[in-house]
């Protein structure tokens, strides 16, 4: 309940502050239901996409298409693709904390600069690629994806 | 082990800053054997003397930023040259130039990180050419006070995380460059603007002339493009390398294309890349051509047998990013456009760098490594080496016609 009541009030803020970024997203790890309420924020079209083993949920608004992977009730795993990837503090939700924490361990690199990022957080696996105005990603759990599903199957 | 890279980072910006206080010219035209002319900027890559850029195969130059219609200028150093990005980016911590305060607060999203800061009109000088009334993101997480230093969000609560992203870029040391100077086929940016007074920061519209864009496009004549002129590359390496960007294309004496292939780019400044992994394989694949790439990202590990390198729990070491091959490797490529016409093959080969690297190369050419996003094609920088690559503005013309097109 305080993790809804939480979200709820980071739509709030986000609808208020933001004028274009999407507010709310269905949370990692959370019921498929939360789709609408992505749909919504986003004004974008659904559709959905049946899969084995597995149905992908895609939204597409004006410059951001996410999809959003669903196995039995359980969103596992988060594709986007655009000019801005959705907000990751909704999108993630309680695992946005270990995700800012790995982040923050990697945060060094060398002596070659990397073109994405990949950060293994305790629970969550996030990657980002492409180049700025055709941003790219991924998030999902591990220990969710369905067998027979590998990460490069989440794009 | 960081703690004195950071002091020998931060030495190194106060010599530069130094020189380059007060200085109200250009920058020096041309590398010792290649064009010269107002429309030329040096671009160097020398990880292992440069002050801040010090990761390999970056390409760096600099630009003089001026108080509007003022000579009270500023010129820095260390700007990673970017075709993949729009827009010129300082971070604050480089730039003693008193500006006027902004209320505009920009995110600007790249594949491998996030800035913020706020955007000032300033006077923009490339080269020696005319100086440029243009916005820039002056690059600062802790603009309005969204971010910490070190590029955090201020506290757990999620709606104070503005950009909605882990962390953004925190220094210059971090990053390897003091700013980035985006010359894409594309004029404006593609970040989310907000007015920061009064706080909190609200999403805003700015028009066309209030945002982040690259400079090249305002420039009086060399203003239709940019070419991105590199020395060939052994595949030994080399330490250190320097090259030409020049602006304009067809506008001056030294920017004149000849025989070259013309590639329209899509409305994401993309081309089409046909990818053959062995002999008479092809995959078509989403290409880009990006000198902010350092390397060659396509394909991945498994489905084209290529070891990775050995990762490292030390992230300042860890290479697992990369392929290491244990004998070199031969591929070939196709670029061309959706309609298949012009096209043109490039060959290239992959090789394990680690010894190049550990012998001070700080230049690799045939360097590659997997691309997170099956069905790209990202030319980074040894796709550059030994060619001149032509990026032509969007709504502009030029004699190799209309922008956007990448040309080599």
């Amino acid at each position: 309940m305080k993790r809804r009541l939480v979200l709820e009030m980071v739509m709030l803020f986000s609808l208020l502050a933001i004028i274009d970024l999407p507010g709310a997203w269905a949370v990692l790890g959370e019921p498929a239901s939360s789709v609408e309420t992505d749909r919504l924020a986003l004004a974008g079209q659904l559709k959905m996409i049946p899969a084995q083993p597995f149905t992908i949920q895609e939204i597409n608004s004006v410059d951001l298409a996410v999809r959003e992977y669903v196995s039995g009730d359980t969103v596992f795993a988060v594709a986007w693709r655009g000019k801005r990837p959705p907000n990751l503090v909704s999108l993630l939700g309680t695992y946005f904390h270990e995700y800012q924490e790995a982040s923050a361990a990697a945060a060094s690199t060398g002596p070659v600069r990397r073109g994405g990022t990949r950060i293994q957080a305790s629970h969550v696996v996030v990657e980002t690629g492409g180049h700025a105005g055709d941003v790219r990603g991924r998030a999902y759990i591990p220990s969710l994806l369905p067998s027979g599903v590998t990460p490069e199957m989440i794009q | 082990m960081i703690h004195q890279k950071c002091m020998a980072v931060l030495v190194g910006m106060a010599i530069t800053l130094l020189l380059g206080c007060g200085n109200s010219g250009g920058s020096s035209p041309s590398g010792p054997s290649g064009p010269s002319g107002p429309n030329v900027l040096t671009i160097t890559i020398d990880p292992a003397s440069a002050a801040v850029c010090t990761f390999a195969n970056d390409p760096c130059t600099q630009v003089t930023i001026c108080q509007p219609g003022t000579s009270t200028c500023q010129t820095i150093s260390d700007i990673l040259v970017d075709t993949g990005s729009s827009g010129l980016r300082i971070f604050s911590s480089a730039v003693t130039l008193t500006l006027p305060s902004s209320h505009i607060g920009e995110c600007l999203f790249f594949g491998s990180g996030t800035d913020w800061g706020a955007v000032h009109t300033v006077d923009v000088i490339l080269g020696q050419e005319p100086a440029v009334s243009v916005p820039i993101q002056v690059v600062e997480p802790t603009f309005a006070g969204q971010y910490t230093s070190t590029g955090q969000p201020p506290s757990n609560i999620p709606a104070s995380n503005i950009c909605g992203v882990a962390a953004v870029e925190a220094s210059p040391s971090q990053v390897g460059h003091n700013g980035i100077l985006g010359v894409g086929v594309f004029p404006f940016d593609s970040g989310l603007y907000y007015n920061c007074v009064p706080l909190p920061c609200t999403g805003v519209a700015v028009p066309h002339s209030q945002q982040v864009q690259n400079p090249v496009g305002l420039l009086p004549v060399d203003n239709n493009g940019v070419i991105v002129a590199l020395p060939s590359v052994p595949v030994s390496g080399l330490p250190s390398l320097t090259g030409s960007l020049i602006l304009g294309i067809g506008t001056a004496s030294n920017n004149q294309p000849s025989g070259v292939t013309v590639l329209p780019t899509d409305s994401l400044g993309r081309i089409v890349t046909h990818f053959h992994p062995s002999p008479g394989t092809s995959i078509q694949e989403v290409g880009i051509i990006d000198t902010g790439s350092s390397l060659l990202f396509f394909g991945d590990s498994l489905s084209l047998s290529i070891p990775l390198c050995p990762s490292d729990p030390d992230p300042l070491k860890d290479l697992s990013f990369l392929y290491c091959p244990p004998s070199p490797l031969h591929f070939s490529a196709v670029n061309t456009v959706s309609s298949g016409s012009p096209s043109s093959l490039v060959n290239f080969q992959i090789i394990d760098p680690r010894a190049l690297l550990s012998a001070g190369n700080g230049v690799i050419n045939n360097l590659g490594g997997p691309t997170f996003f099956a069905g790209t094609f990202d030319w980074g920088l040894p796709f550059f080496f030994g060619r001149k690559v032509y990026v032509g503005l969007n709504g502009k013309n030029s004699v190799l016609g209309p922008g956007p097109f990448l040309a080599y």
